[in-house]
């Protein structure tokens, strides 16, 4: 019937940690707060410059981590999914940085 | 639709496979925002950032975008529950969701064409336009896919033994989610 | 060797769901995907190489008067695009789509729809590219397309050029996900990652590295389309763009590209070399992270390219080092395969000719290669005939050396009859000689200045000798692909049946039939280690010599082929030929706006029925009568089959 692989046998529970909605819930607030506190920190004077900038970066990567290892569930997926995300990542990251370094533009447009 | 299912090594197909495919996405949003970031001071005597970005107003547009994400995840966990009815209520709001980021960034869009901003105006608006325009792309067709579901929910029944889109929709959803914490904190916050 | 007595019939296997041009069109086994994709990529081989004749032709003699500069422009551009992305990646995707899951001991891969859809919108990307021959000219910008110049021209030529690489592109993306997920998840019992054969792993590694710099490329793809056509300023120097941005982009995929290109046919190389010096290779895992070393140090040596766009002594210092590395693990992988050759019982067959060929033009192309790493001394070298004397022996000596090692080694299995091997030795001389008449010199006319993609030169230069001999050599060049072509239609019509095991092979591909099933195997294998199937065909006696022992490790497939196994297949479907119509239906209405916009419409509409009738399709109406022998339909578990529990009804 079906095309694709598919299998009779479902695994009723793939994945032992299931986190409740009360959990999601919570994270959500966390992440609305994170979100407030980066758009605050922009207000204040005389916060600025290599600060803020740090700050910021920081804020967005607990956002972006935040949102891969529990709504994405990452976290508790095997090493394999992990290995292929961490190394696009991590590969985007360094090629980025090395391409805008050879146009001396990194440290300016920050 | 297929069944979900586990193979050698332990490694679901269907997961695998998006996983690489959004490792792939990376790159394509990391050449995106490079442009972005080599281009976003070269304004050819158009606006810049600083004159026209409304940071409240795209922070608004961010919590939407990252409520979607909540919404998401607790449609997925009805579908686990084999809850259909409150899956579809969960879907749907994400898709409702995305469609109020939708309107929020092409409304955006209009006011800054209006004050001077255009595809063709400067290297600054041609990245800009081509980084958030694309990235608007995809939650299109992320809301496109999560209607779809929704449909298909109706007509025949999408309980856990029918596959698990809801999953790989939902990590696509949330990969949608995650680049626009990349941008709102690269493009927006962090200007100039 | 016990072999089955009779072989099956010289065509390929009836399928057993529908068959004549249908069964083809909508065929999601890989088999048949792996055929279509090596025919194609054999006709633009063809195709490509008559490209190269014409330019031999003009400049056989200075002052030529074959083609004028503009026809020159377009020759070369598509001489390299259809080379690169319509012969050598496709042929390398017909070998691993036929023997990867085979060699891993699976029915199929993970997604046959999906695994058709590539290879449809493939086709019809390289369609749609080569028919801007009679819509405009073939695209003229060099097979880089640099900036500012793909930008500039009026004609529409670089956009079939910039639209037609987007395609493929997506082609290969899918490719990719679908190899990497295959090996990853559906590897036979007992074939861990380190017993699969150096020829899977490079699959693997080169799904990583598709999938990582393809979409690099189509950002600037992307920019290039926008510029064109929608005013954007990517590369528009005067209001602030910067072409050394393309340049970047290109090359972070180029560089990973070039691997792409060579990983393949490496794999074929580790298998074919132990075959034939009845040894295992030699430091398997060596050749395997020496593989996986080249792809990730792939992406870190791409401004290479770009030694003369004034990048600074910091970034050139950088890149040069790290080209000067990434010789290292090609070099391990080199003495290797010596080592897997020494003190060996060598059988120079034709597909071992090839495979030596290719250690040894290869290595000639790896030094060339290492002279471009030296920054000073590439600032000479570049744009000129030595830079196309060394990529012509990486990737002619190098890929197309060991692809024609493939096709001698794995014909036989794949139509049941094996190349005629006189002819073959004919055919590597012939191509042996021609080749390195043609491309030898051009490292002398580098160095003596003569620069690349100009339409002619002029007398006195010291250009004319060289030049005229080697276009003596392109032409024996193509004599020896003519004799190739004779050995292949003569092979498939009468050539030796090859019976399941003709090379007393060491990988699973050997245990099948040949051709294999549609099922590949009767009785999934259980793998006990690397070469597994040798090491059930032979035991060792004390001096380690290789005894038979009194088996026959045959899968049931290739002992009793008649007997109908009851494997259940995935249906076919004609969901993807019709996706890639759509795709391609789009493309070309976007080449002819405001009148296109009719037929983007129809290509929208075409590709949102076929994405909406596959996601629907085993729902509703599972197509046709369900796919291999035996169906009972309904309930039955076709995965089951694939990912090897035992089959069967």
């Amino acid at each position: 019937m079906a095309t694709e692989a598919s299998t009779v046998e479902e695994t009723t529970e793939e994945h032992a940690d299931h986190l409740s909605p009360a959990s999601y819930w919570m994270i959500a607030l966390f992440l609305a707060i994170v979100t407030a506190v980066e758009v605050a920190i922009t207000y204040i004077p005389g916060y600025d410059g290599t600060i803020l900038v740090v700050s910021l970066l920081v804020l967005g990567v607990v956002k972006f981590l935040t949102v891969v290892a529990f709504f994405m569930h990452l976290k508790y997926e095997p090493f394999t999914m992990n290995f292929m995300f961490y190394i696009g990542l991590l590969g985007a990251l360094a090629l980025f940085i090395a391409v805008l370094l050879s146009f001396r533009a990194l440290f300016d447009t920050f | 639709m297929a069944v979900a299912h586990t193979t050698s090594g332990g490694l679901d197909i269907r997961k695998t496979a998006m996983w690489a495919f959004l490792a792939s996405e990376l790159m394509f949003f990391g050449a995106l925002i490079s442009t972005f970031l080599l281009y976003r001071s070269r304004t050819n005597g158009g606006p810049d950032a600083h004159e026209l970005f409304d940071i409240p107003f795209t922070s608004v547009s961010s919590f939407v975008l990252l409520m979607s994400s909540l919404t998401m995840v607790l449609a997925h966990n009805a579908w686990e529950r084999d809850d259909e009815r409150q899956m579809r209520l969960w879907l749907l709001s994400t898709a409702g969701l995305g469609m109020v980021f939708l309107g929020g960034q092409f409304f955006e869009f209009s006011t800054f064409v209006h004050e001077g901003l255009k595809l063709n105006t400067s290297p600054f608006g041609s990245s800009f336009y081509m980084l958030t325009g694309f990235h608007g792309a995809h939650v299109a067709v992320g809301v496109l896919m999560l209607s779809a579901m929704v449909i298909i929910s109706f007509r025949v029944g999408l309980t856990k033994s029918r596959g698990m889109n809801v999953e790989l929709i939902a990590l696509y959803w949330h990969f949608v989610d995650i680049i626009w914490i990349v941008i709102f904190t690269v493009v927006y916050l962090l200007q100039v | 060797m016990a072999t089955i007595a009779e072989a099956p019939p010289a065509a390929p296997a009836a399928p057993s769901s529908r068959g004549g041009l249908w069964g083809w069109l909508t065929s999601v086994d890989h088999k048949k995907i792996g055929i279509m994709y090596g025919i194609s990529a054999f006709v633009f081989f063809v195709l490509g190489g008559l490209e190269a004749l014409v330019i031999r032709l003009q400049l056989a003699v200075p002052d030529g008067t074959v083609v004028n500069e503009e026809v020159f422009n377009q020759l070369f551009t598509m001489h390299g695009t259809t080379m690169v992305f319509l012969f050598v990646m496709p042929v390398a995707a017909a070998f691993g789509n036929y023997f990867m899951p085979i060699m891993i001991g699976a029915r199929d891969v993970a997604f046959p729809r999906l695994n058709a859809l590539s290879y449809w919108i493939f086709i019809s990307g390289g369609i749609f590219i080569s028919s801007s021959f009679f819509l405009g000219g073939f695209p003229d910008g060099a097979w880089t397309g640099y900036a500012p110049l793909a930008q500039q021209s009026e004609v529409i030529r670089m956009d079939f050029w910039a639209i037609g690489l987007l395609i493929l592109g997506v082609a290969s993306l899918l490719g990719a996900v679908n190899f990497i997920t295959t090996i990853f998840t559906m590897r036979a019992p007992g074939m861990t990652l380190f017993r699969m054969p150096v020829f899977v792993w490079m699959q693997l590694v080169v799904g990583f590295l598709l999938a990582f710099s393809l979409p690099l490329v189509t950002v600037g793809l992307f920019q290039v389309i926008l510029d064109r056509n929608f005013g954007t300023l990517f590369y528009d120097a005067a209001t602030g763009g910067d072409p050394i941005l393309w340049q970047h982009l290109f090359w972070l995929f180029g560089h990973p590209e070039v691997y792409i290109l060579i990983l393949p046919a490496m794999g074929i190389v580790s298998e074919v070399l132990p075959t034939f010096s009845r040894k295992p290779l030699f430091g398997y895992q060596f050749v395997v992270f020496a593989g996986a070393a080249i792809g990730f140090l792939g992406f870190g040596v791409w401004a290479h390219h770009m030694f003369t766009a004034g990048l600074g002594p910091v970034a050139e210092t950088a890149f040069g080092l790290m080209t000067m590395t990434i010789a290292v693990p090609t070099g391990i992988k080199i003495f290797n395969w010596v080592g897997t050759m020494w003190g060996g019982n060598i059988e120079f067959t034709t597909p071992m000719l090839f495979s030596i060929g290719f250690v040894a033009m290869f290595t000639i192309g790896g030094l060339s290669g290492v002279t471009h790493a030296i920054v000073p001394a590439d600032t000479q070298q570049h744009d000129s005939y030595y830079v196309v004397a060394h990529f012509h022996y990486v990737l002619f000596g190098g890929a197309v050396f060991g692809i024609f090692a493939g096709i001698y080694y794995w014909f036989g299995k794949v139509f049941g009859r094996m190349l005629d091997e006189t002819i073959g030795k004919w055919h590597f001389w012939i191509m042996f000689v021609g080749f390195n008449l043609t491309f030898a010199p051009m490292h002398l006319l580098g160095l003596n200045g003569m620069p690349r993609r100009i339409a002619t030169y002029g007398d006195g230069l010291g250009w004319n000798y060289w030049n005229f001999m080697a276009t003596i050599g392109s032409f024996i060049i193509a004599l020896s692909v003519l004799v190739f072509l004779i050995n292949a239609v003569r092979s498939y019509r009468r050539g030796e049946p090859a019976g399941a095991d003709p090379w007393d092979g060491r990988t699973l591909e050997w245990t099948t039939s040949s051709p294999p099933a549609d099922f590949n195997f009767a009785e999934v294998p259980v793998v006990e280690a690397i070469d597994d199937f040798w090491y059930k065909k032979y035991g060792e006696d004390e001096d380690h010599l290789p005894v038979r022992l009194d088996t026959n490790p045959l899968d049931p497939s290739a002992l009793a082929p008649d007997v109908d196994h009851h494997v259940h297949l995935p249906s076919p479907s004609y969901y993807p030929i019709l996706l890639a119509l759509g795709i391609v239906t789009l493309a070309y209405g976007f080449l002819w706006i405001p009148v296109g916009f009719l037929f983007m419409a129809l290509g929208l509409g075409i590709m949102l029925w076929a994405i909406f009738g596959w996601a629907m399709e085993d729902i509703d109406h599972p197509m046709g009568d369900g796919g291999g022998h035996g169906d009972d339909g309904g309930d039955h578990d076709p995965a089951a089959e694939l990912v090897g529990s035992e089959g069967g009804a």
